[in-house]
């Protein structure tokens, strides 16, 4: 008996621990996290505005370097929004208990970063109306679209991997969103509770409805983990460009993706936990699995890393060489080096349990993978493109202040998005975080 | 109009389930079950609807695909055949990543429409702020010999049972 009552005040206490931060006031970090997004939105709309009214002249591209920073923060921004995905539905399906304190977090992760990388190819095309182009619908000379275009397929992949990510959030929030309607919000908010929650009725027959569209969801976004940043890194492994072209890139950029978007969700996590005071719910053994998962796809980075470098040299394609030689000597070795840091040895350090154990030194781990996994894309862009196959091509590129502010503004506008949802809805799954007290109990 | 229910609710499921059996053995019916959590021992013995969510999913998933193909099939051979560098126009290859994702886009948008499309009526406020308590409920099937002995039964430790009028 006493047993049982305990998980009823646990339950109470969840529902309480986790809803706060939506009843109280707001605390001065969450003003001053939502200041900083909003400058960086300011710069946002900044670069938006010179590169719509300018043109994409403001940037520093040239002929020779047709892409630099905005496909850069494009892959970057996709990778981070794999791991949301990668804990909700693989770990669902492998039922994997450590992902309830986290699974909510790391979801909403995934579409705010969706959210951002879309902004880069949009105003990429110069004109934003361009972007219907990419629609598969013929246009006025009955021109339609290239299917045969990795281009296009990262169209199809993404928006649908944006769908699919978006029905499973919003289905996951449901019955949370029925327990806060007749919660202590406002009655405005909780109207708006109240519909969004559609009804929910929390019947048995509502549960295994609910159950079994979890697990197939699940089971149609694992593919799509897979195929999204297989399809993005076909962008570049499609072309002939030396340093791009190459077929270990699909499961190179899956591994990269998790590893940085993992980091991410680390990053957002230890942040959340502190501010939120949610010690209790996202708990060391969260940071310590994830961490292992970190380790693990850093590894795999690592040989991929090094199996790309030997396949240079191993071909005996002198351009091949050539690439490999000036990525580690060339006017950007030094971020190729500081990329080496971050994503080879910097993970290597979570071998020992009590690194992977430690907050801070987890937190500071996390923001130089998400650096280096950045540089990674910068690199792969960068230096494959600048000095190609005629010297009389070769250039230097450099950021105008105008793409330093694109990128800084999808950062601006990713915290206040994640901001505004931590003041909106509850960043863990209670009615989840109790299912598996209950069965921890049994 | 004023409507009667009879509910056995409680916080702790293992006393719910008990208290379940205990009205079922007196061989009382119960209309339906409300949980805070999903608890599968309920769903696999009791009120066993079938739901076609799968089902949809299933023959969606293949409408998709078939849909992919139909469309790039029909704009590379048919609408707008384009020589891109000697390839064949019916490149099946190169129309699989989009068969893939239409499959899936199809199957998950189906499914979720029938998922949010079963709405049913409100439920009383009563069990909707039992529900928010984390309390699990059961409403059973009105019967004047169950109201007489409601309150012999309310006397149990481990369950309540409450007859609740509210507004239909």
């Amino acid at each position: 008996m006493a047993k049982g009552k305990n998980i009823e005040s646990r339950n109470v206490q969840i529902t309480d621990e986790v809803c706060r931060p939506l009843y109280g006031r707001t605390s001065k970090s969450w003003f001053l996290g939502f200041s900083f997004g909003i400058v960086g939105i300011l710069f946002g709309v900044y670069g938006i505005y010179c590169t719509l009214f300018k043109g994409i002249g403001t940037w520093g591209l040239d002929r020779t370097i047709g892409w630099g920073w905005a496909i850069t923060n494009f892959v970057w921004w996709i990778g981070i929004g794999h791991a949301g995905t990668f804990i909700s539905a693989i770990l669902l399906l492998f039922r994997q208990k450590w992902r309830t304190g986290i699974n909510r977090a790391a979801e909403t992760m995934t579409i705010f970063a969706i959210i951002c990388a879309s902004i880069f190819p949009i105003i990429h095309m110069g004109r934003i109306a361009f972007a219907f182009y990419t629609i598969p619908y013929p246009n006025t000379r009955n021109l339609w679209v290239n299917f045969n275009s990795p281009l296009l397929w990262d169209v199809f992949a993404i928006l649908t991997y944006f769908i699919v990510s978006l029905i499973f959030w919003y289905i996951g929030m449901i019955p949370d969103l029925a327990v806060l309607r007749e919660g202590k919000a406002r009655k405005f908010k909780r109207k708006i509770y109240s519909l969004l929650s559609l009804g929910w009725q929390g019947t048995i027959f509502d549960w295994k409805r609910y159950d079994k569209i979890m697990i197939l969801l699940a089971s149609i976004a694992t593919p799509l983990v897979i195929s999204v940043h297989s399809i993005v890194s076909m962008d570049f492994a499609t072309s002939i460009i030396p340093g791009w072209h190459s077929t270990i890139f699909p499961p190179y950029f899956v591994a990269g993706a998790i590893f940085s978007g993992f980091a991410m969700v680390q990053t957002l996590m230890i942040i959340t936990r502190k501010v939120l005071n949610l010690e209790r719910h996202i708990t060391v053994k969260h940071i310590n699995s994830m961490n292992k998962i970190i380790l693990l796809m850093g590894s795999i980075v690592a040989f991929a890393y090094f199996i790309e470098i030997f396949f240079a040299f191993f071909s005996g394609n002198e351009f091949e060489e050539f690439m490999f030689l000036n990525r580690a000597t060339g006017p950007y070795a030094i971020w190729f080096w500081i990329m080496m840091f971050c994503n080879i040895i910097i993970p290597q350090f979570l071998w020992f349990k009590k690194i992977r154990t430690n907050i801070a030194v987890t937190f500071v781990f996390s923001i130089l993978i998400n650096f280096g996994m950045w540089l990674e894309r910068f690199t792969i862009v960068t230096t494959s493109l600048h000095r190609d196959f005629m010297p009389s091509n070769w250039t230097i590129y450099k950021p105008t202040f105008v793409e330093v502010s694109l990128f800084i503004g999808s950062i601006g506008l990713f915290i206040t998005l994640y901001l505004v949802f931590l003041r909106l809805f509850p960043i863990i799954s209670f009615s989840e975080i109790k299912h598996q007290n209950l069965e921890n109990e049994e | 109009m004023k409507n009667k229910i009879l509910i056995l609710h409680s916080g702790n499921e293992k006393e719910f389930i008990e208290g379940i059996e205990f009205i079922e053995n007196l061989g009382f019916k119960i209309n339906q079950f409300y949980s805070p959590i999903p608890i599968n021992r309920f769903q696999n013995n009791r009120l066993h609807k079938k739901t076609i969510i799968p089902a949809v999913g299933l023959i969606f998933g293949i409408l998709g695909a078939i849909g992919g193909f139909t469309l790039q099939y029909w704009v590379n051979t048919v609408a707008y055949p384009l020589n891109f560098g000697g390839k064949p126009l019916l490149a099946l290859p190169s129309f699989i990543p989009v068969i893939f994702e239409c499959a899936l886009l199809s199957s998950a948008v189906a499914m979720s429409i029938v998922f949010f499309a079963k709405r049913k009526k409100k439920n009383p406020v009563v069990i909707d702020n039992l529900l928010s308590k984390d309390e699990f409920v059961a409403v059973l099937k009105r019967n004047s010999e169950m109201e007489k002995n409601v309150d012999v039964w309310a006397k149990q430790e481990s369950f309540k049972l409450n007859v609740i009028v509210y507004d239909d």
